[in-house]
């Protein structure tokens, strides 16, 4: 399979076309659910894909076997889904940063019963720049730098981020679902 | 129970999204319209780079251009600045006329060089003043140097006229005597 995927990549530098939709045919599937994470309307999901893996094709010189090929195309992909929310002018960075960090509990757990359905469909409903880094976190398994350069915010803003839309995603959970003795 | 949502996030994967049908022959038009002006926007890109650069070249020749035949219209930006400007074009226009005044009561050419020299010495420091004030326009320490400067060329020039003048009375008679 990485065998396979190296060849097809050194296709893609030649600009062989069959190489580039082979590779299309690969990740599309994959890709997609990850910009429909992002991006709500499956046409403009779909749309974000598409244009990434055009823009991936087009920079992939710059790939390098640091990291597998998935995972560039995905980051390239979800810069591509940022771009989109950010012609829509949502703003990721918050100007009320805290100057004090409160000691962080890191308490990620919820009671059992909720289903991950659920959870995503709260995660859904924070601040647009909770969301953001709270997907790219959860999700997507990025850390902190990484998230700040996705966002282009200070990692500083992306902990704060994530502290108060896990605290909030935490409240609305316990609200739709009432937890006893909480 | 209890459950981390870090865990149960972990790897999840959306089941319900799909692409639509034509998914593929779309992306494949969007390929070849995106691949097809590759070539040609290079040219173009160097028409537009070059246009770009004597563009670049022109406005700068311009400004500079410009700033050299009006240096007030540049210099003048900050209030501060203003004031420092008239206040050097006042102190300049006395210290000309006092220079002129010098050179024509003086008679000794090595004192007039040497007053010359002083006076250069004073402008090499004010240029140099100068260059910190551009750097740093709000601090009224070197703005004092500055004025300070200026007032020291003026000073010097009277003085030594007093004193051209204290002799030459002292020469032309002994009855007055002046303090």
């Amino acid at each position: 399979m990485q065998h396979n995927i190296e060849k097809l990549i050194k296709g893609c530098l030649k600009g062989d076309q069959k190489a580039q939709m082979h590779l299309y045919d690969t990740y599309c599937i994959a890709m997609f659910k990850i910009a429909c994470r992002y991006l709500q309307v499956e046409e403009d999901a779909k749309d974000a894909m598409q244009e990434g893996f055009i823009k991936a094709f087009a920079n992939i010189a710059n790939y390098k076997n640091d990291f597998s090929f998935g995972a560039w195309l995905k980051r390239i992909i979800i810069n591509q889904c940022i771009d989109v929310l950010k012609k829509k002018k949502i703003e990721f960075a918050s100007i009320d940063s805290e100057s004090l960090q409160m000691i962080d509990d890191d308490d990620w757990t919820v009671d059992l019963s909720i289903s991950k359905i659920q959870i995503i469909s709260e995660i859904e409903q924070l601040d647009e720049k909770y969301k953001m880094v709270l997907k790219l976190y959860l999700l997507e398994g990025y850390d902190h730098e990484e998230i700040s350069q996705i966002l282009k915010i200070p990692i500083k803003t992306s902990r704060t981020h994530l502290r108060r839309g896990r605290l909030q995603l935490k409240e609305l959970l316990k609200s739709s679902h009432y937890e006893a003795g909480y | 129970m209890k459950q981390d949502i870090k865990e149960v996030l972990n790897g999840f994967e959306e089941t319900n999204k799909e692409l639509p049908a034509a998914h593929r022959t779309e992306f494949l038009e969007k390929l070849q319209g995106a691949e097809k002006p590759m070539s040609k926007p290079k040219i173009f890109n160097y028409v537009f780079k070059i246009a770009a650069i004597i563009v670049l070249f022109v406005s700068v020749g311009y400004l500079a251009l410009d700033s050299f035949n009006k240096p007030d219209l540049i210099i003048v930006v900050t209030p501060i600045e203003r004031q420092l400007k008239d206040i050097e074009i006042q102190y300049l226009k006395h210290i000309d006329t006092e220079w002129q005044n010098f050179v024509a009561l003086a008679t000794d050419k090595n004192l007039i060089k040497r007053y010359e020299q002083k006076l250069n010495d004073l402008d090499v420091g004010y240029q140099e003043v100068i260059v910190k004030f551009k750097q740093d326009k709000n601090n009224i320490l070197i703005v004092e140097a500055l004025v300070e400067n200026l007032k020291n060329r003026l000073q010097l020039l009277k003085d030594i006229q007093d004193h051209i003048n204290l002799l030459n009375q002292k020469t032309k008679s002994y009855e007055t005597i002046i303090l």
